[in-house]
């Protein structure tokens, strides 16, 4: 089974921002990080159903390599992207 | 205790908790095994007025391997819902609880079964997995109801009753209960724990204390949670086949117990909000095959990670049964008694019968010509059941060691003294079983923890209330009798 349990991977944790659509819980000037658009890179469009409104919780495992852990209902949707990294690195700091 | 609070970090979780696994041929309905995983352990009866129940966000899971290779091959799967029915009150209940619907019962709990056939499906056998349809997952049954806790005469009158309307037959002919039962393992706790004192041979200790004349059951009058079935053997074997020669392979099954809780848990603050979240996959939190294994055979620093890991891996954690602490221990504790087995431990050979016991089982021949549970090479902590040996007319609670083989180790029954058993085992009872020279010392003979007064006494201080039918773990303790002024 899997090698973590819940307090253990709290407490590892090197970032975790948890959100109902994720820019609900970060500070403004983090949000503004998370949501800068520019016309070339428009804010992607939501499904109007339910599961926009699901908890995600995005845990960064490693910020330099771009390692980010994403929950949400029973799954785990692990990325690598260190765009996303960064900006919930400076969404936390 | 068996694995009551066994580990730092599940001893603080009791919802989640594994305290006691039981794997039987049903003496009254010998075509089928029951299997009883018991949680939240150490309940007072009295502990309303938000009185146990399972936990609603954990997944607890009765594991089976049925090809003798260490590995899951059906898993049954419990989730549990509470339900509000009344409100506005802090009451659990209103008036009398006569009947599972009554209207004055105000916290109930409700349950899923699902069946998995791992062979079947086309999912990962270890979690991560989040899709109950498919070949090789049924549900079984869902919305069944557990009976309410025993709070008391004005509040569950006539509890057994009340709680027999909880024993549901699913749609596979599995019989089913979830909920409140007597604790019904027995353990002198509090004296092995002071610095392993066996009452009956504590003269003999290094650090002399005044004699106590009797052993105290630390679990008397205390209540858990039981999730129990009772299956069919012909839905249990790899082949279908009811089993009937013990020498087969496929006759015998390595059963464990897990509970699970989903990676990431929050709390919301504020919003009106009082639902804390539980996201992303399983995560296994508990675990339990034999008794006492990660209680008493790993060490502290370590017992998270068992209960963490699969059977299968149990290899990472051998070394503590081939050569157990309590076994260097012993000879210490008791400077004249153990002899034999300080030469033993000196010497540096490896319990290779603690292993055979515990990590593989029993092959055919080592204990008698027809008997063996087997389950291959795979060092994996199961409790093995060979299904073709009837039960016992005449049960000795030391079962094998009794000379009775439908008891532990082969599978394990409620009256099973386990401690004593694996007491006498790791002070060398069951060396013999792989070195016919070695005598063991004759303080074995009387190691013992004092609560059977012999091998045939079902009724350990206690835990006498004991069922002779499904589910066989007696009527749970009420809080108004419980305890006695």
């Amino acid at each position: 089974m899997e090698p973590t349990s819940r307090r253990q991977f709290l407490k590892r944790s090197s970032a975790v921002a948890a959100a109902a659509g994720v820019a609900a819980a970060v500070p403004a000037t983090a949000a503004k990080a998370l949501t800068s658009h520019t016309a070339a890179n428009p804010e992607p469009k939501l499904p109007d159903d339910p599961s926009v409104d699901a908890p995600v919780v995005a845990h960064v495992t490693d910020v330099r390599k771009g390692l980010v852990s994403l929950y949400t209902g029973d799954r785990e949707i692990n990325v690598k992207d260190r765009r996303l990294a960064a900006a919930l690195y400076r969404a936390t700091h | 205790m068996s694995s009551h609070r066994e580990a730092p970090e599940i001893s603080k979780d009791p919802v989640a908790d594994s305290t006691d696994l039981y794997a039987f041929v049903s003496p009254d309905a010998p075509n089928t095994v029951t299997l009883i995983a018991n949680y939240v352990p150490l309940q007072g009866p009295a502990g309303g007025p938000n009185f146990y129940e399972f936990g609603d966000d954990v997944l607890y899971e009765i594991n089976i391997d049925n090809d003798n290779d260490g590995d899951v091959d059906i898993t049954f799967q419990f989730q549990f819902t509470n339900v509000i029915e009344i409100g506005g009150t802090f009451l659990y209940n209103i008036g009398p609880i006569a009947s599972l619907d009554s209207p004055n019962w105000n916290r109930r709990q409700f349950y899923s079964v699902t069946r998995i056939d791992w062979e079947q499906s086309n999912q990962h056998r270890h979690h991560d997995w989040h899709n109950y349809d498919g070949p090789g997952i049924k549900q079984l049954g869902s919305n069944l109801p557990c009976p309410p806790c025993n709070i008391g005469p004005r509040s569950t009158p006539n509890y057994p009753t009340l709680a027999g309307q909880a024993i549901q037959t699913l749609s596979d002919g599995t019989v089913v209960f979830a909920g409140q039962r007597a604790e019904g393992f027995y353990v002198d706790l509090g004296s092995i724990f002071d610095l392993g004192a066996l009452r009956p041979i504590q003269s003999a200790h290094l650090i002399p204390v005044p004699p106590s004349a009797m052993a105290v059951n630390a679990t008397k009058e205390l209540n858990v949670h039981s999730i129990a079935l009772q299956i069919p053997m012909t839905l249990l074997t790899a082949d279908g086949n009811q089993p009937s020669d013990p020498t087969q392979p496929l006759s015998v099954i390595g059963v464990w117990t897990t509970a699970s809780r989903q990676r990431v848990h929050f709390n919301y603050q504020g919003r009106g909000q009082n639902d804390p979240a539980d996201v992303g996959p399983w995560t296994q939190v508990s675990r339990l095959g034999n008794p006492l294994f990660n209680e008493v055979l790993v060490p502290m620093e370590n017992k998270d990670d068992w209960n963490q890991s699969p059977p299968q891996n149990d290899s990472t954690f051998a070394a503590g049964v081939l050569n157990p602490e309590l076994a260097k221990l012993l000879p210490v504790l008791y400077p004249t008694e153990f002899p034999n087995l300080a030469a033993l431990v000196a010497s540096g050979k490896p319990r290779a019968d603690l292993a055979a016991v515990l990590l593989t089982g029993i092959p055919l021949g080592v204990v008698s010509p027809n008997f063996q549970n087997f389950t291959g090479t795979t060092q994996a902590d199961l409790l093995r059941l060979n299904m073709a040996i009837p039960p016992s007319g005449t049960p000795n609670n030391l079962g094998v060691v009794g000379n009775d083989l439908a008891g532990f180790p082969n599978g394990r029954r409620l009256a099973d003294d386990v401690v004593t058993i694996e007491l006498k085992a790791i002070a060398g009872a069951t060396y013999p079983l792989i070195d016919k020279t070695y005598i063991p010392d004759a303080a074995v003979g009387l190691v013992n923890q004092g609560l059977t007064a012999n091998g045939t006494d079902q009724t350990a201080k206690g835990t006498e209330s004991y069922l002779s039918s499904f589910p066989y773990l007696g009527t749970p303790h009420d809080g108004y009798d419980v305890p006695a002024a």
